[in-house]
């Protein structure tokens, strides 16, 4: 059991603090652009979805760097070493889901490393649609498939998909 | 440079496609603090008040301000400053979203237009990359489609586009400019200025990010201030669950919702058109404006056979997806001042606004006037193509596209309120200050409204000084809405608060659940200049005198503080606030004096030195 | 018995129906019956939560006798939490 990202989109309302806060701890400014968290504003679906690295177990970005600059933390995340990274790219185009991404200001790579344990998305979510959690497996996002076919009331609720 | 801004300013000359930066003024930043104040200052410089406000000569200036784009609770607002069609004073149309954000991001403080493009244009701003391109092919299109299609044929997915409809196209004097398909810089008129320039859209791209002075400092008091926006449960459930419209409820208890233009202030269905049955029957979904922490936008839907019972479809866009709104002020303006409780029609009419680009209320406002005409034969089917009696939904929904279009009596109702009953010899009958409709609240039943829309720079607006909030809500504390003792000073304090916040890049919404107090140390923070509450406040006078001086230039400044004789001769005719008018009369030479005006409304020397104010 | 008509609005409809008839004699007492729990309506005892507004016909009950104001039969009490707050207008 590690802890865990776990994303409820339904409880999203497209504020973007999350990538506020994010980008704060990678430039020290507001730079949504550098956000290691995005999130996706369907407005004529009325869906906001924030999505992120959920530091899957296949782990392709850390097996497609050529130089092994991407390791495992402490806190169970995928994290770049960037003294050793060397901008190739090659971890941003094997991620599946685009959560690594290539920073154009410093020519290497950036992925969540889950800021050593205390996410600072989780804390700056006003409603709570990020949390921070143990979950028995990392696979959280077959969790919130699960979840599609729910009503935001069940899951608030806390009722079992 | 001081912090909080980038430092630059956009200039384009549509006229010859000459687009140049420059620094930003920082001292007349420091003095005015940004947005609504800082727009004023270049106003005042550059903008002449004798033009058309739809000519070339006119200018239009998109300001943010010094919190826009930080993460500060609500810190997602711009201004639009230009002369106003509608009125021909200054106006400050406030919008949200995340355009505003988005500008900084691209390393623009404020954008100033100048002139008239030959043709139809959009700008297109990617960071340093700054162009005016051809949008004959947008030209004609609604909101919703002008910035789906941007976003896709720019190949930048996330781009922002603020942009006019066919209403701003058209001309029609209350066109709005939206952004995020359903925010508005909404009123005066501001999407007819952006039409008269020929310019269609502005979509913008920006990577880099906001500088701060003092960032831990800033970070804290950031964190504290939406810690308080938190801690009121109360205001944290109110605004998740019911939204503005909550107030349809509370301002109908207290005989203070304006109905059959302003003929009552009762409306007998007001439950039809509430927030709570909004929330239990139309509502999908809460959203938010960039780094707000409130979410107070309302995601709506309608089911088919709900939205088909209409006969406008001029959007290609699925209706039974989503749209946003009603507001509150939305559902007032087509609700109970047109006598009409059929929610579906208002959910739908606001949709169509948001889509054509224009304002809710002087649309709703400006109908509601038609049907006393109608209802008092001023006018009859043959000039409005159709029965035009209070109460009549189909009405509301096929007229706002034949204003869009200016089509048959639409045309007449583009014009507005003011224009349109003086067309019928029923001046009377406009219920407004300075050509622009009033918004939600009759001044009869709430005194303090009436002394602030009439003294308004930009006409009738609720946003300048919300008095509601002691009068009716009892916050910061509570004020008797009957009586119009005290009336005069409070309005002054709100009107001059309301500025600064309105300067800050903030949202106004948060003052409901903070003080100046609480934004004051992220501003402080944000800039690195030590202003104090004092600072700020006079800050925010010093706005609203430069807004007035140059309202004087106009032809609109003193002489203009007026209401409607309605409500400062007629009673109410029943409910809470029976038998009441407006004592503005007696609150006026007050407001004067504790300005520091003249007796009959006139900035006095004295007060221009005092608050540093340029000479004319 | 006096039984004014009571309108809960927004957030407090949960506790009770849209609109009730109760008994009266004062706003005090009407609150005692109407369903709002207590330590919502009073969180620190006698003073009534400055979150929440009492209206009698359309008067907010702080420009009357506060809860002392007295209720008939006639009369019609709204009450509800401002939970505008946050949001002026629209």
């Amino acid at each position: 059991m590690s802890k865990q990202l776990r994303i409820i989109p339904e409880k999203c309302t497209g504020c973007i603090q999350c990538e506020l806060a994010c980008s704060w701890v990678q430039t020290g400014t507001f730079q949504p652009a550098r956000s290691l968290i995005r999130v996706n504003i369907f407005d004529d679906q009325a869906s906001y979805a924030p999505y992120t690295c959920f530091q899957c177990e296949e782990a392709w970005c850390m097996n497609a760097c050529p130089i092994n600059a991407i390791g495992i933390s402490d806190a169970e995340a995928k994290v770049i070493t960037p003294e050793l990274c060397i901008g190739c790219g090659l971890c941003v185009i094997a991620c599946p889901y685009g959560t690594v991404w290539y920073n154009p200001d410093k020519g290497k790579a950036d992925k969540c490393d889950l800021c050593a344990g205390d996410p600072a998305c989780v804390a700056a979510c006003p409603t709570g649609a990020i949390e921070y959690v143990e979950t028995e497996s990392t696979d959280w996002l077959g969790t919130w498939a699960a979840d599609l076919n729910r009503t935001r009331s069940e899951i608030d609720q806390g009722e079992p998909s | 440079m001081i912090c909080g801004w980038v430092g630059k300013v956009l200039r384009v000359d549509l006229t010859n496609s000459k687009i140049s930066t420059e620094p930003l003024r920082e001292d007349w930043a420091r003095e005015y603090v940004g947005g609504r104040g800082l727009g004023a200052r270049y106003y005042w410089e550059e903008g002449d008040p004798k033009v058309d406000p739809l000519s070339p000569e006119n200018k239009l200036l998109f300001v943010t301000g010094p919190l826009t784009g930080t993460n500060a609770s609500c810190a997602a607002r711009y201004m639009v400053i230009t002369k106003g069609p509608l009125t021909g004073a200054i106006t400050t149309s406030n919008s949200g979203g995340h355009w505003g954000p988005e500008l900084k991001f691209a390393g623009y403080d404020m954008i100033i237009l100048e002139g008239r493009a030959p043709s139809p244009k959009y700008l297109w701003i990617h960071n340093d990359q700054v162009e005016l391109r051809d949008a004959q092919h947008l030209w004609g299109k609604g909101v919703w489609e002008t910035e789906e299609t941007l976003r896709r044929d720019s190949g930048v997915p996330d781009t922002i586009v603020a942009c006019i409809g066919q209403a701003g196209e058209n001309l029609v004097r209350y066109a709005a400019i939206i952004n995020d398909l359903h925010r508005a810089a909404g009123r005066s008129g501001v999407g007819a200025v952006m039409g008269s320039k020929n310019l269609k859209a502005i979509a913008v791209r920006g990577t880099g990010g906001v500088r701060l002075a003092k960032p831990r400092e800033f970070m804290s008091a950031s964190w504290e201030m939406k810690a308080k926006l938190k801690d009121s449960a109360v205001t944290a459930e109110g605004l998740a669950t019911y939204g503005t419209e909550s107030l349809v409820n509370v301002i109908n208890e207290h005989g203070a919702l304006p109905t059959r233009n302003h003929q009552a202030t009762v409306f007998d269905r007001a439950e039809d058109i509430s927030g709570e049955t909004l929330t239990e029957t139309r509502l999908v979904a809460n959203k938010a404006c960039f780094a707000c922490t409130m979410a107070c936008g309302r995601v709506t839907s309608l089911p088919g056979e709900a939205s088909d019972k209409f006969s406008v479809n001029t959007s290609p866009r699925n209706w039974n997806i989503a749209g946003e709104g009603p507001e509150f002020e939305n559902a007032w303006a087509m609700g109970s001042d047109c006598d009409i409780s059929d929610l579906d029609a208002i959910i739908k009419v606001g949709w169509l606004c948001n889509d054509y680009g224009m304002d809710p209320i002087s649309y709703g406002a400006t109908l509601a006037a038609a049907m006393e005409m109608y209802e008092t034969g001023a006018i009859d089917e043959s000039v409005t193509g159709m029965p035009l009696g209070f109460g009549n939904a189909d009405a509301l929904v096929a007229m706002s596209e034949k204003v869009a279009f200016r089509q048959g009596f639409g045309d007449q109702l583009a014009e507005g309120s003011k224009r349109l009953t003086a067309r019928y010899a029923r001046p009377e009958l406009f219920m407004g200050v300075r050509g622009q409709e009033f918004p939600a609240y009759d001044p009869r039943a709430v005194q303090g409204m009436g002394l602030g829309y009439a003294t308004s720079n930009r006409g009738a607006c609720h946003l300048k000084s919300y008095t509601v909030s002691p009068e009716i809500l009892g916050i910061p504390e509570k004020m008797d809405p009957h009586v119009s003792e005290g009336k005069a000073e409070i309005t002054k304090i709100f009107q001059d608060i309301t500025s600064a916040v309105d300067s800050s890049g903030l949202c106004l919404f948060l003052t409901f659940g903070v003080g100046l107090e609480d934004m004051l140390p992220q501003i402080v923070a944000a800039t690195g200049v030590d202003y104090d509450i004092d600072t700020l406040t006079q800050a925010g006078e010093r706005t609203w005198n430069l807004e007035r001086l140059w309202n004087e230039r106009a032809g609109v400044g003193k002489g203009h503080d007026k209401l409607p004789r309605r409500l400062t001769h007629d009673p109410i005719p029943g409910g809470p606030a029976k038998g009441l008018t407006s004592k503005l009369n007696v609150m006026l030479p007050e407001y004067y004096e504790r300005r520091g005006w003249t007796a009959d409304g006139m900035v006095t020397e004295e007060k221009r030195k005092e608050l540093g104010l340029p000479k004319a | 018995m006096e039984v004014p008509t009571v309108k809960l609005l927004g957030g407090l409809r949960k506790f009770g129906g849209a609109q009730q008839a109760i008994e009266g004699g004062t706003v005090r007492v009407v609150l005692d019956t109407v369903g709002v729990p207590n330590d919502l309506l009073f969180p620190e005892g006698e003073v009534l939560n400055r979150d929440i507004e009492v209206l009698v016909n359309g008067r907010n009950i702080a420009f009357m006798a506060d809860l002392d104001t007295p209720v008939t039969d006639e009369d019609r009490v709204t009450i509800f939490l401002h939970g505008a707050r946050g949001y002026p207008g629209g």
